[in-house]
């Protein structure tokens, strides 16, 4: 009763429970035309994703034949039981159980390493789209009036080009395929239930309202938390940021006492809001686990009582029992793949619209070049503000010749 | 991690209620693939309907239980650890608030903060973690194993053979991986500073034309943060499915063993069913605890800059035998006063002595780093001079408690600090009972009446965190005002005007001078001008007092006094 570990979507490591849920999500303006625009940068590659999607597409195929295959080994292994049981001499069928057992390596070999090229394509395309995007921005911020960087803060404009590209890069080199291995898994597995018993897969199809319905209902509740905590994690770190710069007036006017307990008033508040968002995003996965195992459990039963009838194999209900676990995992991966789009394209949102800021124009094309430079400056009649209406200088007149 | 124990200790109970519940929770979840080959072993094998009903029921219930003790043991893991964090968080912040200057820039304000907040959470985040995951991981590790060899000892074998290949290969995975990922931050951080530079200094590039250079820079991280990333992925991508692999490979081999163990009569279905869900469920068992084991060094890099604020003891503390002033005058006195900063060569102050006297002006004058702010923070008490003494009273300011020492003293640092809150509630940290008439007078005192009328909400009107929303000169007579609201023995007053317009300036001098009539002042200034008129002034160099008088009796005879007037007023003045 074990699921088939390749192919899906494991190259991100590390990371419990499924990302983005539960965790507030910032949207973006323009949904479409930002992704339209993202996508432009993914057009040169056509060619290699075209080969991520084939390789996503055989990948999950074989690895959504396995348990079928392995159903097939355990039929023959529990006929043999049966024949003992029964006293009929015939024992288990040991060529059939090689050939299938070949067959089973077989599958899962060619998964992992479909597997494996769809995620060494899809690395270099999106290494490679994040490189160009961050030289784009490179080169736009070499033509950006200084204006620009008056009005802008720094942590801004840097943080556009590492955070926001980065969540770029993350996104592209993992939910991309996450959603193409998502569908592909749904349709596969929902062929093959069918294929076993129509009555059972309306079962387990039964079961996802109920998953979904407390994913949605959990993960609202735990994204008023998490802004909350938030929020008030925002205001302790500007209470500890000004008592610690301002340590020495604290020290001199004798402020201690004030100062900590505003902190432990903060530090209250964060602790109840910390523990609650904790605690409900982390009910999440049991949930969901427990959501899974009410499915495994009607499945063993409806599915025992169908084989027990002989209407079913034991080899089918091994195989739908994996089909089952299989099935709702995609459908809770592309609904927090949901909330990594939504985050990833108001990244890129936030990048093209630096791309996007005016720039300072570029020299006149007859400009002319100094033969042999003296360093002669004059001013005649100059008007000049940072901002419209605020003049810093008005009409001034001034020469500064050499030697002077 | 353990060197925190004392703030584990309060939640121990709570840390063992969770492993119980977490244990009941693995034996539920263990407990289902078990009932399930008895559905088929005995249900469907025997044709034994109501028994297949009856475990369903079981199982339900299982399960049930299961979840339960999965969201209680959560719901107090949750608290427990916000609690931890929370008294964690609390005991960094006051001891911060312990440290004297001399500690407090031994680590710097920066690092302090991320000590206090980012650090705290890490800590926090690892104690959650571990109560569920470190404590689930091994139990459902060895609960497998259990399960397996019950099930079938002689199979077991080849699962209690692979499990340590497993282990180790998951560990080099994960102790490969880290490091991979800590290179790819150093790259990302080299492009951060590269931006930042760029960012920051766009002026000069512009103005020396070194635009393509940068370009040539940013480039150069670029590539190298593209092929870090690059790399590591590759290494991740190659490595994971092989682990995915191995296991499932172990199934086959499972299998046919198991095939010749239900031959020969000695196995059945249901527990090669429930055999093989035993085994995924200890490999993902393993592999959890190998990420828990990569994870740790964070946490503990963490738990480490921790501990370090936590046991750095307060360099200046009160004496037990702190005596009290009676009747403080304000008559402050340096004998001899040697100091230097930690880890500095040469001393910033050498063998200063002077007296300021009650109703007298005392004025220091000398060029930057020549030791000014710092006399001023030895009478502070920020720092304890390394030779000599300064006494307030003719008694030792290290005889006297740091809090009735201050109470003495009116403070207004160079740059002005401001905290959010009020206008009033600002000049009122000068002295917290001060009623509104006197926090009026002095803001009128420090020429700070006119722009707070100017605002709608005046005394009320907010002040951003850090005072932005306030200009410099606003800044500085806030923080003087604060100053004078105390109603100190003594002013420090360290270069404070340098913000204001010359007539605010002059205006303010004027009003200070009448409400400071008895106080000790003690003015650092830059400007001749604005000192001229001090009862003493005292000329440092190079941390010595070179010349000691009054302004007529310096122009005769200090050469370094002469020399700053020189500058100033030109050549005529000075001679």
């Amino acid at each position: 009763m074990t699921r088939p570990v390749a192919g899906r979507g494991q190259g991100r490591g590390g990371g419990f429970g499924p990302r983005g849920i539960g965790r507030p999500v910032e949207k973006a303006k323009d949904f479409k035309g930002t992704l339209r625009r993202l996508l432009g940068y993914l057009r040169p590659h056509r060619w290699k994703l075209l080969v991520v999607l084939a390789a996503t597409i055989l990948g999950n195929l074989f690895s959504i034949l396995s348990p079928r295959i392995m159903g097939q080994g355990t039929t023959i292994l529990f006929e043999g039981m049966m024949g003992r049981l029964q006293g009929t001499g015939v024992g288990v069928d040991f060529a059939a159980i090689g050939r299938i057992l070949l067959l089973l390596g077989g599958t899962y070999l060619f998964s992992t390493l479909f597997g494996y090229v769809q995620q060494m394509v899809m690395v270099s395309v999106a290494q490679q789209t994040v490189y160009n995007l961050r030289e784009d921005v490179s080169s736009k911020l070499a033509r950006l009036p200084l204006k620009y960087y008056d009005a802008t803060a720094h942590g801004d404009t840097l943080s556009r080009i590492t955070n926001d590209v980065d969540v770029i890069s993350q996104s592209l080199q993992q939910s991309v395929i996450q959603v193409l291995a998502s569908l592909v898994s749904i349709v596969g597995v929902t062929a093959m239930m069918l294929s076993i018993s129509p009555v059972l897969t309306l079962l387990t199809m039964g079961m996802l309202p109920l998953s979904a319905g407390l994913s949605v209902f959990i993960a609202s509740r735990s994204q008023k938390y998490f802004v909350r905590h938030q929020r008030i994690l925002g205001e302790l770190n500007g209470h500890v940021e000004e008592a610690f710069t301002g340590h020495r007036i604290v020290k001199a006017y004798g402020l201690e006492q004030e100062v900590t307990s505003a902190f432990v008033q903060v530090n209250d508040e964060l602790y109840g809001q910390d523990w609650k968002a904790q605690f409900v995003s982390g009910t999440i996965m049991p949930l969901i686990r427990f959501v899974g195992n009410l499915g495994y459990v009607v499945i063993a039963v409806a599915g025992g009582l169908f084989a027990a009838q002989g209407a079913l194999t034991v080899g089918h209900v091994q195989a739908f029992l994996q089909y089952s676990r299989q099935f709702g995992m995609p459908i809770t991966e592309l609904a927090s793949i949901a909330n990594v789009l939504q985050s990833t394209v108001a990244a890129a949102e936030r990048v093209f619209e630096l791309l996007d800021e005016e720039e300072e124009p570029a020299d006149p094309p007859k400009a002319l070049t100094l033969s042999s430079p003296r360093g002669e400056i004059r001013l005649s009649g100059v008007n000049f503000g940072y901002e419209p209406g605020q003049p810093v200088l008005k009409d001034v007149t001034w020469r500064c010749s050499r030697g002077s | 991690m353990w060197r925190l124990k004392q703030y584990i200790k309060p939640y121990l109970p709570t840390v063992i209620v969770v492993s119980g519940l977490v244990f009941l929770e693995v034996m539920a979840t263990l407990r289902l693939p078990d009932l399930m080959s008895r559905i088929v072993d005995e249900g469907i094998a025997l044709g034994n309907i109501s028994l297949i009903w009856r475990t369903g029921a079981v199982m339900l219930a299982v399960a049930l239980a299961g979840v339960l003790c999965s969201i209680v043991g959560n719901y107090l893991a949750s608290r427990a650890a916000g609690g931890f964090g929370r008294d964690v968080r609390l005991a960094v912040f006051s001891r911060v608030g312990e440290f004297s200057p001399r500690d407090f820039d031994h680590f710097g304000a920066p690092s302090l903060i991320t000590r206090t907040t980012n650090d705290v959470q890490q800590i926090q985040n690892m104690f959650r973690m571990s109560m569920r995951m470190a404590m689930r991981a091994p139990l459902m590790a060895v609960g497998g194993v259990l399960m397996v060899v019950r099930k079938d000892a002689q199979l077991a074998v080849i699962l209690l053979g692979l499990i340590p290949i497993m282990a180790v290969l998951v560990f080099l995975v994960m102790s490969k991986g880290v490091p991979l990922f800590k290179g790819l931050q150093e790259k990302l951080d080299r492009l951060n500073l590269v931006v930042r530079e760029q960012l920051m200094g766009v002026r000069v590039i512009r103005a020396f034309n070194r635009e393509d250079d940068e370009r040539a820079r940013f480039a150069q991280a670029n590539r190298d943060l593209t092929q870090t990333a690059l790399k590591v992925s590759r290494i991740m991508i190659t490595l994971m499915p092989l682990l995915g692999l191995l296991i499932n490979l172990t199934n086959i081999v499972i299998i046919w063993f198991a095939a010749q163990r239900i031959d020969a009569g000695l196995m059945q279905v249901g527990d090669l069913m429930a055999f093989l869900q035993y085994t995924m469920q200890t490999f993902m068992a393993v592999m959890m605890l190998s990420m828990i084991f990569v994870n740790l060094p964070r946490a503990s890099a963490s738990a480490q800059r921790i501990v370090e604020v936590l046991s750095t003891e307060p360099s200046i503390q009160d004496t037990p035998q702190a005596r009290t002033l009676s009747s403080p005058r304000g008559e402050v006195r340096f004998a001899g006063v040697t100091f230097s900063y930690p880890g500095a060569e040469k001393p910033v102050l050498s063998d200063i002595s002077f007296t300021a006297r009650p109703g007298q002006v005392t004025a220091i004058i000398g060029g930057t780093g020549s030791g000014k702010s710092t006399i001023l923070e030895l009478l502070l008490r920020f720092h304890d001079p390394d030779a000599g003494r300064i006494t307030l009273d003719g008694v030792d300011l290290r005889d006297l408690p740091q809090s009735e020492l201050r109470a003495q003293i009116g403070y207004v640092p160079q740059q002005a600090v401001l905290f959010s809150g009020t206008i009033a509630s600002n000049i009122r940290n000068g002295r917290l009972d001060a009623g509104e008439e006197e926090v009026a007078e002095a803001a009128r005192i420090a020429q700070a009446l006119e722009f707070i009328a100017e605002r709608e909400e005046g005394f009320q009107s907010e002040v951003a965190q850090g005072g932005t929303n306030l200009s410099g000169g606003q800044k500085q007579r806030l923080s003087i005002a604060r100053a004078l609201v105390r109603r100190p023995k003594i002013y420090l007053l360290d270069d404070s005007f340098s913000a204001l317009d010359y007539k605010t300036d002059a205006r303010l001098r004027q009003e200070l001078a009448k409400a400071a009539r008895d106080a000790t002042v003690i003015v650092v200034a830059q400007r001749v001008s604005t000192i001229m008129h001090a009862d003493q002034i005292l000329v440092l160099d190079a941390g010595r007092i070179v010349g000691q008088g009054t302004h007529e009796s310096l122009l005769r005879d200090c050469p370094v006094y002469q020399e700053i007037v020189a500058s100033q007023f030109g050549e005529e003045a000075a001679s």
